[in-house]
């Protein structure tokens, strides 16, 4: 799996690919506009992170030139902008995501691997980690081949859980997940706090190797063996 | 006008006085040579009362009485007929002694002072016209120069009255050919220019900064975040950095929201429609009621079919959003919101705890709840300036335990 990360920041560019590395990603980087053109023209890649201001021109023009070009690169626009027109525009050129900085890196990976799924099976998507198995395009979930139902909430929340397995999540990231900005930060621990114990009650009791431990002060952790 | 009638008056005044001055003078001195005349005809040796007192005008008697003159010169004015006219006029009478080769007589002599009262009369009535008419023509003169010669500067007035900051238009002044106008103009479009100039630039230091200082606040969160993952970290080291997680987050937030509120007030989001409010609500109804039933609260609704306002689909959304997030993040634990819609106002209703501070710094930026720290303090500022750019009106009271937020439109 390989992706190019379009970043002019050098310290980001760095933290995140190492991050990415360490998930199993082949990663590349391109600091400027002018790499990144080069890079796509060359190469091949199936995730393109893209940061829309860029020293030397605009990340947009290089979506604009991978669409013109027919490229199956899934593309992730990463913008410090918080403004709804790039979004919509970006959307519109034919980018699959958006993501405003600054980012947890663990929604980062999220969207990487949803934008993975979507890419790779073209709808037909199963996950199974251990004894559980997620069908993303059904949105089923089954314990040991059993059908377990999960409200909306706690489906996303088991996604968000496999996607960043064995990690600690904290629990700011895990809000902003599942609600974005419409919650108080205080309000929303305790609303984790409920539906991990819902999802944690009924992936158990269907007898699961898959843990969600908490971590003291931190937040949680999915352990899936 | 008072300036005009004050000059008139005192010239009129100062007029009166100069005729006066000189009417006195020359009845002093016919006085004078009447007197001498009369005295030089009683100094003859037999003198003749009798042609003396044949003028009407004067009188002589002997006083027998006393040896020396008692009376002194007296003057008064009076009011005799006059034979000629046949009518009453004002007089002035000198009476005296005077002794002439040993005899005392008194004298009286009158003088007509009827042109002198005529003369006054006619310095007082030209004086009220000439006010008359010049205050006619000031009037004109000022219509004429309000008409015409003030039109530029009206125009400059009416421009400035009707200038926005905000809203880009640049001030178009009328060509004058008066100097000071011209000085005017001047002054004041350089004075704009500047202003615009300064503005332009504190608007993109809040935009940049809110931008900019993302990707720094990224590169903190993403090196924590690593710094959290690896394992022997102790549980201080976690607190420490927790909360500097937390903080970049708070920062950025906070960051984002400032822009936000910039933004609307540069009048950004122009893509106003007129949005049936309904759907528009319930949609976002939809997103906070999952919130809700994690809290209890139970949401009523009873939204009216044909409501709708004109503004940008973006601003609304934000509005809503920040007034029932308002609501239920203020509210108890199985509490209650209502949201009321009818066809021209919108009523917010939460259950909750009176303010603890006063109602006037509600939408106040970063006035918030002591209890809530975590909090930005913003929601409500944001959703004033919005009401305030859409002319909207927004009312909060609160009632029975009840928070209650009105919106009219």
């Amino acid at each position: 799996m390989k992706i190019l990360l379009v970043e002019d920041n050098p310290d980001l560019a760095e933290t995140v690919v190492n991050y990415l590395r360490q998930e199993g990603y082949i990663c590349e980087t391109a600091r400027d506009y002018k790499t990144a053109d080069e890079k796509i023209i060359v190469y091949k890649y199936d995730i393109i992170i893209l940061d829309i201001t860029l020293p030397d021109g605009n990340g947009l023009d290089i979506l604009k030139k991978l669409k013109h070009n027919y490229s199956e690169a899934g593309v992730l626009i990463v913008s410090a902008k918080n403004a709804l027109d790039d979004k919509v525009e970006g959307l519109h050129l034919g980018a699959d995501d958006y993501l405003t900085k600054p980012f947890h890196l663990a929604e980062l990976n999220a969207r990487i691997q949803s934008l993975m799924r979507r890419r790779r099976f073209r709808g037909h998507d199963e996950i199974t980690l251990s004894d559980i198995r997620v069908n993303t395009t059904t949105c089923q979930v089954f314990v040991k081949d059993e059908e377990i139902t999960l409200t909306r909430k706690e489906y996303e929340l088991l996604l968000y859980f496999i996607s960043n397995r064995n990690r600690v999540l904290n629990k700011e990231s895990i809000a902003e997940h599942l609600w974005g900005d419409n919650i108080d930060m205080a309000d929303s621990f305790d609303f984790i706090y409920t539906h991990i114990k819902n999802l944690r009650k009924k992936i158990m009791g269907k007898g699961s190797r898959v843990n969600i431990k908490s971590v003291y002060g931190m937040g949680y952790k999915f352990i899936s063996e | 006008m008072l300036i005009t009638a004050l000059v008139i008056s005192a010239s009129g005044w100062v007029l009166y006085q100069i005729a006066n001055t000189f009417l006195e003078n020359q009845t002093q001195a016919y006085f004078t040579y009447r007197e001498s005349r009369i005295l030089s005809r009683l100094s003859e040796p037999v003198p003749d009362l009798k042609l003396l007192n044949s003028f009407r005008s004067q009188r002589v008697v002997p006083v027998t009485s006393v040896k020396i003159p008692t009376q002194s010169k007296l003057e008064r004015d009076t009011m005799l007929l006059n034979d000629m006219s046949g009518d009453i006029e004002p007089f002035r009478a000198r009476t005296f002694d005077a002794e002439v080769n040993g005899k005392v007589y008194r004298i009286n002599i009158f003088v007509g002072m009827q042109e002198s009262v005529l003369l006054n009369k006619f310095i007082i009535q030209s004086a009220f016209y000439i006010f008359l008419a010049l205050i006619a023509v000031l009037l004109l003169l000022n219509y004429l120069s309000s008409r015409f010669l003030w039109r530029p500067f009206d125009h400059t007035l009416e421009q400035m009255k009707h200038y926005s900051i905000n809203q880009n238009q640049p001030l178009v002044l009328l060509p004058t050919t008066t100097q000071e106008f011209k000085d005017l103009n001047r002054l004041l479009s350089q004075t704009i220019a500047r202003i615009e100039h300064d503005y332009r630039n504190i608007k993109e230091f809040t935009e940049n900064i809110s931008h900019e200082v993302q990707t720094p606040l990224a590169v903190i969160k993403a090196k924590v975040e690593m710094l959290l993952k690896t394992d022997n970290i102790s549980s201080g080291q976690l607190k420490a950095l927790n909360a500097v997680y937390q903080s970049t987050s708070r920062l950025s937030k906070l960051s984002k929201t400032l822009g936000l509120i910039s933004k609307i007030d540069n009048q950004e989001f122009t893509n106003k429609e007129q949005i049936m409010l309904k759907p528009f609500i319930q949609n976002i109804l939809y997103n906070f009621e999952e919130l809700a039933e994690l809290k209890n609260v139970k949401i009523c609704a009873d939204l009216d079919e044909k409501a709708s306002m004109y503004i940008d689909g973006y601003l609304l959304d934000v509005l809503l959003s920040n007034l029932l997030k308002n609501a239920l993040s203020h509210n108890f634990a199985n509490g209650e919101i209502t949201v009321r819609l009818q066809s021209h106002r919108l009523s917010i209703i939460n259950t909750g705890q009176p303010l603890n501070f006063p109602v006037e710094q509600l939408f106040d930026r970063f006035r918030k709840n002591p209890d809530k720290p975590q909090s930005l303090g913003l929601g409500l500022a944001i959703v004033k300036k919005i009401c305030d750019m859409n002319n909207l009106a927004i009312n909060y009271h609160y009632e029975q335990e009840r928070h209650i937020f009105d919106l009219s439109f």
